[in-house]
C-alpha cells in the first residue's frame, strides 16, 4: 500500500465523510423519533400524584383562634379570635403584622365558630349570641425599594345576615354571590331560615346597604349541617343520614322542598366546593358523596347524588375543599386524603403527625396548613394535575347542573369556578365517526377502481387515469375543507335525499348498461371499447347525476311533503346540521380516495403477470382472472392500503375542522358534526396555557393520535411485506 | 401488463368490470369537478360584471352585479355601497325586478371602506368626490378613499379580458385590505414562499444524509430495518402532531431558551418563544424528512451497481464514489423528494396554526430593516389564508369570490409543484426497471 500524502488526505476526507454521514443520518432519525419521546414527556406529569411535603414549618398560634388560613403567598397568617378580632402574622416567626376588629360584638359576645368559603374570600361568622355575619377578607400587599413583600389587612366591614340571636346557631352556611349575600341557619328554637341580603350601593355617597329577606320552616327536623348551594339552595344532612333540599319560591314567599333522600349513616359534614354547584357530604361511616342541584328539561331544580367516592375513608373527621379546583382534603385520623371531586376518587394518602384538628389549602395550592390545638404547620403542597384521571378522561361523569352522567369535553369556561369537562371520548368517537364516513364511499371506488386501472385500463387511458388520481392525493387539504365547508354543505343541505340516492341510481345505472352492453353484437362493442368505458361513463354519470342533483330539493318536497333537513329531525329523530358527517365524508373522501386507489393498484400491479396469463390460457375471462387469481394474492396489499386510507382519515385536520361545526358529541348521526381529536388540537392548543393541565391533556390526546397513526402504519407495512414475500 | 393483451374486446364478466369501471368514472368525475369548480370561481372572481339597474316592486332602485341564479330563479346580486344599505347582497325573485337595464355611464369605485360603490359619478374633486346612488340620491366620498374607478358596462370583450388579467395582476401584488376581504396575496405569497425556502435548506440537505446513511453506509441490520420502517410510517403520521410537537419543543422549549439567554430584557413579552416563520419552517422540516428520505433512496437505489464497482474498481475511496458517481445519479430522486417536500409544506396547514402563522400580519418577516430576514415573526401564508377569510372573515358572503381566487392560486401551485415530481419520478422509476 502507498501511502502518498494525496492517499492519506483522500482517506481522512472519505472516513470524515463517513462519520458526518453517519452521524448526520443516525441524528436525524433519531431527532424524528424524538417526537414521539417528547410527546411523552410532556403527557407523563399527569399521571403523578399530590404530593404533601414530609414535614414543614410550625409555628405556635398566639391564643387559640375560631378560624386560621394565609394570604395568597403564604407569607402571613391571619387568626380570627373569640373576642371577633382579626390578627395577621409572619409566618416565618409568628411576629404580629397587622390586627383589626371588624366585627363590633356586643357586650359579652364572642365568636364560637367561623367557616370559610372554598374560594377563602369570605367567613362566614356565628357568635355565641345567634348572629350570623358575612365577613369579607381581603389583604393587600404593599411593596418597598427592594420590592420585598410586606402585608396588611385590608378593611373589611361585616353583613350581618342575622341580627338579632337567640341563642347559639345549630348549624349555618353563607354564600356571596355577585350582589347577593345567602346566609342560611338553624336558629336557637330549632327553625331554618333562608336570608337573603342584596346589596345596594348608594350611588352619591357609595355607601353600601343590605336589605334583607327572611324565609322561615319552623320544623326542618334535627339537622347536623347545612350548606348553601348556588342560587341560594339549602342543602341540609339529619342526624338519621338523610338529606333534603329547599329553595326559596320565585316571589321569594316560602321555602320549596326540593327533594329528599332516605335514611343513611348520619351525616357529619356538608362541604360546597368552589362556585358552590355542588357540595361533599361526608358520612360518620367515613363515605363522601358528591350532591347538586339538577335542572330538569321542565320544573324546578332537585336534589340529586352525582357520584360517591371510589372507597369510604375511616375515621373520616373532616373535609377542606381547594380554592381553585374541585379538589379536597379528607382529614381521618393521623392520615389525609386528597381526593377529587369530578373524578369521584382519592388521588393520594399521607400520613400526618398527631394532634392535627383541621387542614385548610393556601389559596394558590402551593402549601397545606395543618392545624393544631394550639400550632399552626405549613406544608409545601404539589398538587399537579388531579383534575386528569383515567375517570375524567374516559367515564361517563355527572357534571354539575348536567341531568346525568356523560362524556363532555368542555374544557374552558368563563370562571375560575368552571368544572372543566375533558373526556377524550367524544373526541375519538368523533375522530372514528368522521373516519367511517369518509372511507364508507371511499373503499369501494378506491379499491374497484384501481383493480380496473391496473388490470383493464391500457396505454391513452391509463396515462390519464394515473396522474389524475395523483394530482388528486396532492390537493392541501385546506382547500378540500373550504369547498366541503362554503360549497359542498350549503349544496348538500337542499338536497340530501338525492345525495343519498345518487350512489344507488348510477349504481343501477350501470347495471342496466352493462347488460345492455352484453346485448350489443360483437362486432360493435370491439369498435365501441379499447378500455374507454370508464370515459363513456363518466358522461352519463355527469348528465344524470346533474339531473338528480337539480331534481333534488323538488324531489324532497314530492317523496317526504318536506325539505329533507326539516323531515329527518321530525321523521327519524336525528337532529340536522349544515356541516355534517356527510359532508366531512365527500370532502374527506376525495383526500383518502385517491391514497387508498395508488396503494392499491400498485399491489394488483405487483402479483405476477404469469398468474394471469396462466389464468386467461386455461379459457377464464378477464374478469374471472382478476377476480379470481388476482384478486386473492393482491388482497394484504388491498388491505394495507385501506389502512394507510384509515390512518390518513384519523390524522386529517383541516377538513375536519372547517366542515364541521365542531360541537363535541357522542353521537353517530351523519347528519349532525362532531369534533376530532385533530381538529380539537388545532382550535385549543394555541389558547392552552403552556404547562397546565388542559395543555398537557392535549399533549396526551396528541400522543393517542401519534400512536394509533403509528401502529395503523406498522400493522398496514406488515401485512403488505408479507403479503409480497408470499408472491 | 393487461388482462386485455390476448385482444379479447370483453370484459368477459360484464356487471362486475362495469362497476369497477363506474368507480374510476366517479373518482375522475370527482377530479374534473373539483378542479372544474376551483378554476372557474376562482378565475370568475377578477371577471368584470356589468352593473344591471334593478327597478324593484317596491320602488326602490339597485345598481346590481349579477351573480348567480338560483333554481327558484331568483337571482342573487351584489349590490355594494354597503353603507347606505347596511347589505352587500340581495337575492331578488323575477316578480320583485319590476324592469332592468345598463345604463353605459354606470359606475364601479373600489374604495378603501365599505366595499365597492356602483353609482354614478358627477365630479372627481380633489378632495371629494361628488356622486349619485343608483336612484339619483347625491352623495359625497372623500377622494382618499378611491382606489380605481371603472366602467363596466362600457367595457367590450376585449376591455374585460384586459380588466380580467390586470384583476390578476393586483390580486398576486397587492396587500389586503379590508380585514382580507379585498385587495390581493401577495403577503401571503410572500410569507409561503419564505417558510418553504426556510423549510427546504433544512429538509433537503439532512434528508439527504438520512437517506445516503440508510442506503449506503448502514448496513442491513434489524436497527437499520427497523428505523426504516419507522421513517415509512412517520409519513403517516398527522400533520397535527408535528404542530404539537414544534409548538411544545420548539416555541416553548428551544425558543423559550433562547429567549431567557438572549432576550431576556424583553421578557416577558416573547422573542423567539412565540410562533414565527423559523419554528413553522423547522417543523415543516421534520414533517417533511419522510418524504425527502424515501424519494432519496429511491433514487440512490436506481443508480446501478456496476458504476458503483466500477468506481470503487478505479481506487476511488467511498466518499469519492458518492461525489461523482452516485449522488450526480441519484439527482433526479433528490429534486423529487424536495418538490414533494416543497408542495407538502406550500399545501399543509394544520401545524402551521400551532407554529406561528396568523391571519393578518402587518409586517413582512422580510423587509429592508436590518437584518432583513426577522425569523421570529408572525407570517401569513397561502393556505391558512384560505381558513381565515372563508371562515374568519366579517362577511363571508363577500370575500368568497377572493377565497376561491386563492384557492385556484394555490392549487395552482402545487399542481404544478406535483406534476414535475410525477414526471421526475417517472424517469428515476423507468431507469430502475431498466436496469
Amino acid at each position: 500500500m502507498t501511502s502518498s500524502p494525496s492517499f492519506r488526505r483522500r482517506r481522512a476526507a472519505d472516513r470524515a465523510v463517513a462519520a458526518l454521514v453517519r452521524f448526520g443520518g443516525v441524528g436525524v432519525v433519531l431527532a424524528v423519533l424524538f417526537i414521539a419521546f417528547y410527546l411523552v414527556r410532556e403527557a407523563l406529569p399527569l399521571a403523578a400524584a399530590p404530593k404533601l411535603e414530609e414535614s414543614g414549618r410550625r409555628l405556635p398560634a398566639v391564643a387559640a383562634p375560631v378560624a386560621v388560613g394565609v394570604e395568597d403567598f403564604t407569607e402571613a397568617l391571619w387568626e380570627l379570635h373569640r373576642d371577633g378580632r382579626l390578627v395577621l402574622r409572619d409566618v416565618a416567626d409568628g411576629a404580629e403584622l397587622d390586627a383589626a376588629a371588624p366585627l363590633a360584638l356586643g357586650p359579652g359576645e364572642t365568636v364560637v365558630e367561623a367557616r370559610l368559603s372554598p374560594d377563602q374570600a369570605t367567613l362566614a361568622v356565628a357568635t355565641s349570641s345567634g348572629r350570623l355575619a358575612a365577613l369579607p377578607l381581603a389583604f393587600a400587599v404593599d411593596y418597598d425599594d427592594d420590592l420585598e413583600r410586606s402585608h396588611r389587612l385590608e378593611e373589611t366591614t361585616p353583613r350581618w345576615l342575622i341580627e338579632e340571636g337567640d341563642g347559639p346557631l345549630a348549624a349555618f352556611s353563607v354564600l356571596a354571590e355577585d350582589a347577593t349575600v345567602w346566609g342560611a341557619a338553624v336558629r336557637g328554637d330549632g327553625a331554618l331560615e333562608l336570608v337573603r341580603g342584596r346589596i345596594k350601593v348608594n350611588r352619591l355617597t357609595g355607601a353600601e346597604r343590605l336589605s334583607r329577606k327572611v324565609l322561615r320552616l319552623a320544623e326542618p327536623g334535627p339537622i347536623t349541617d347545612l350548606a348553601l348551594l348556588e342560587g341560594g339552595a339549602v342543602l341540609a344532612g339529619f342526624a338519621d343520614g338523610g338529606l333534603a333540599a329547599w329553595r326559596a319560591d320565585r316571589p321569594f314567599n316560602k321555602l320549596e322542598e326540593c327533594g329528599r333522600t332516605p335514611a343513611g349513616a348520619a351525616v357529619r359534614q356538608i362541604q360546597p366546593l368552589i362556585g358552590a354547584g355542588s357540595a361533599l357530604v361526608a358520612r360518620a361511616d367515613g363515605a363522601v358523596e358528591r350532591w347538586m342541584m339538577v335542572a330538569p328539561e321542565t320544573g324546578r331544580p332537585i336534589l340529586d347524588e352525582a357520584a360517591e367516592m371510589s372507597e369510604a375513608v375511616p375515621g373520616l373527621r373532616l373535609l377542606a375543599p381547594s380554592t381553585r379546583q374541585r379538589v379536597f382534603f379528607a382529614l381521618a385520623d393521623r392520615e389525609l386524603r386528597i381526593g377529587h371531586a369530578t373524578a369521584a376518587e382519592y388521588l393520594a394518602a399521607v400520613r400526618l403527625p398527631a394532634g392535627v384538628e383541621r387542614v385548610l389549602p393556601s389559596p394558590r395550592e402551593d402549601h397545606l396548613l395543618l392545624i393544631g390545638a394550639d400550632w399552626v404547620e405549613v406544608r409545601g403542597l404539589e398538587l399537579g394535575y388531579p383534575g386528569v384521571t383515567a375517570r375524567t378522561l374516559f367515564a361517563r361523569i355527572q357534571y354539575e347542573g348536567s341531568p346525568a352522567p356523560a362524556w363532555t369535553w368542555q374544557s374552558t369556561g368563563g370562571s375560575d369556578a368552571y368544572e372543566p369537562k375533558i373526556s377524550l371520548v367524544p373526541l375519538i368517537l368523533g375522530t372514528f365517526k368522521g373516519t367511517l364516513w369518509a372511507l364508507l364511499p371511499s373503499i369501494p371506488l378506491a379499491v374497484l377502481g384501481a383493480l380496473f386501472t391496473a388490470r383493464f385500463l391500457r396505454g391513452r387511458a391509463r396515462e390519464i387515469v394515473k396522474p389524475a388520481v395523483e394530482l388528486l392525493a396532492g390537493i392541501p387539504s385546506v382547500i378540500l375543507g373550504f369547498v366541503g365547508a362554503l360549497y359542498l354543505a350549503p349544496a348538500m343541505q337542499d338536497r340530501m335525499l338525492a345525495v343519498f340516492l345518487l350512489p344507488f341510481v348510477l349504481v343501477l345505472l350501470t347495471v342496466v348498461l352493462a347488460v345492455g352492453w352484453a346485448r350489443l353484437p360483437l362486432p360493435s362493442r370491439r369498435r365501441l371499447h379499447e378500455g374507454w368505458a370508464p370515459f363513456l361513463l363518466m358522461a352519463v354519470y355527469a348528465a344524470v347525476g346533474a339531473a338528480l342533483l337539480r331534481a333534488g330539493p323538488g324531489l324532497e318536497q314530492a317523496l317526504l311533503g318536506a325539505p329533507f333537513r326539516e323531515w329527518a329531525p321530525a321523521a327519524l329523530g336525528l337532529p340536522f346540521e349544515q356541516r355534517n358527517a356527510a359532508v366531512v365524508g365527500l370532502a374527506m373522501g376525495f383526500a383518502v380516495t385517491p391514497l387508498i386507489f395508488t396503494l392499491a393498484e400498485d399491489a394488483f400491479r405487483n402479483v405476477p403477470e404469469t398468474l394471469a396469463e396462466a389464468s386467461l390460457a386455461l379459457g377464464a375471462t378477464p374478469w374471472q382472472t382478476s377476480v379470481r387469481v388476482i384478486f386473492p394474492p393482491a388482497l394484504p396489499g388491498v388491505v394495507a392500503a385501506v389502512m394507510l386510507g384509515l390512518g390518513r382519515a384519523v390524522g386529517e385536520t383541516m377538513i375536519v375542522l372547517m366542515a364541521t361545526g365542531n360541537t363535541s358529541i357522542t353521537r353517530l348521526n351523519i347528519f349532525q358534526g362532531f369534533r376530532a381529536l385533530s381538529a380539537n388540537l388545532a382550535v385549543e392548543l394555541p389558547e392552552a396555557p403552556h404547562g397546565e393541565s388542559l395543555y398537557r391533556t392535549l399533549f396526551l390526546s396528541a400522543l393517542l393520535l401519534f400512536a394509533f397513526t403509528f401502529l395503523v402504519n406498522t400493522a398496514a407495512e406488515t401485512i403488505r411485506v408479507r403479503g409480497r414475500k408470499e408472491l | 401488463m393487461s388482462g386485455l393483451r390476448g385482444g379479447r374486446p370483453d370484459y368477459g364478466g360484464g356487471i362486475g368490470a362495469f362497476l369497477c369501471a363506474g368507480a374510476v368514472a366517479a373518482v375522475l368525475l370527482g377530479v374534473v369537478l373539483l378542479f372544474a369548480l376551483l378554476f372557474m370561481r376562482g378565475a370568475a372572481a377578477f371577471w368584470p360584471r356589468p352593473l344591471t339597474e334593478w327597478r324593484l316592486a317596491d320602488g326602490t332602485v339597485r345598481l346590481a352585479e349579477e351573480l348567480d341564479e338560483r333554481p327558484d330563479g331568483s337571482i342573487r346580486a351584489r349590490i355594494g355601497n354597503r353603507e347606505f344599505y347596511g347589505l352587500d347582497f340581495l337575492i331578488a325573485g323575477p316578480e320583485e325586478v319590476a324592469a332592468r337595464s345598463r345604463p353605459a355611464d354606470a359606475v364601479r369605485i373600489e374604495r378603501t371602506e365599505n366595499g365597492p360603490f356602483f353609482g354614478y359619478l358627477d365630479q372627481a374633486g380633489a378632495e371629494t368626490w361628488r356622486l349619485r346612488l343608483p336612484d339619483g340620491r347625491p352623495v359625497e366620498l372623500p377622494a382618499a378613499q378611491v382606489l380605481r374607478v371603472s366602467y363596466p358596462n362600457r367595457l367590450g370583450w376585449f376591455g374585460r379580458v384586459g380588466a380580467w388579467f390586470a384583476g390578476v395582476g393586483r390580486f398576486i401584488v397587492e396587500e389586503p385590505r379590508n380585514a382580507n376581504q379585498e385587495g390581493g396575496v401577495w403577503p401571503a405569497l410572500v410569507g409561503t414562499s419564505l417558510l418553504v425556502i426556510l423549510m427546504s435548506l433544512l429538509v433537503v440537505p439532512f434528508g439527504v444524509l438520512a437517506a445516503v446513511y440508510l442506503n449506503e453506509y448502514a448496513r442491513d441490520t434489524w436497527f437499520v430495518r427497523l428505523v426504516r420502517v419507522a421513517v415509512n410510517n412517520l409519513a403517516g403520521v398527522p400533520s397535527i402532531v408535528y404542530g404539537v410537537f414544534g409548538l411544545g419543543f420548539l416555541i416553548y422549549g428551544v425558543g423559550g431558551a433562547i429567549d431567557r439567554a438572549f432576550f431576556a430584557a424583553d421578557l416577558p413579552r416573547p422573542t423567539f418563544g412565540a410562533g414565527g416563520v423559523l419554528w413553522a419552517a423547522v417543523t415543516m422540516a421534520l414533517l417533511t424528512v419522510p418524504v425527502v428520505v424515501v424519494a432519496t433512496e429511491e433514487g440512490l437505489r436506481a443508480v446501478p451497481r456496476e458504476r458503483r464497482e466500477a468506481a470503487l474498481a478505479l481506487g476511488a475511496t467511498r466518499w469519492e464514489m458518492l461525489r461523482h458517481v452516485i449522488l450526480p445519479g441519484a439527482r433526479p430522486g433528490i429534486l423529487t423528494g424536495a418538490i414533494l417536500a416543497v408542495s407538502r409544506a406550500a399545501g399543509e396547514v394544520a401545524p402551521l396554526m400551532l407554529t406561528g402563522v396568523v391571519g393578518f400580519a402587518r409586517e413582512l418577516p422580510i423587509d429592508g430593516d436590518f437584518p432583513y430576514l426577522h425569523l421570529q415573526e408572525r407570517f401569513m401564508h397561502l393556505g391558512f389564508h384560505i381558513y381565515a377569510v372563508g371562515f374568519q372573515a366579517p362577511n363571508v358572503e363577500a370575500a368568497e369570490p377572493l377565497v376561491y381566487a386563492t384557492a385556484a392560486l394555490l392549487l395552482a401551485l402545487v399542481l404544478a409543484l406535483n406534476l414535475t415530481a410525477i414526471r421526475l419520478r417517472a424517469r428515476v422509476r423507468k431507469r430502475l426497471e431498466g436496469r
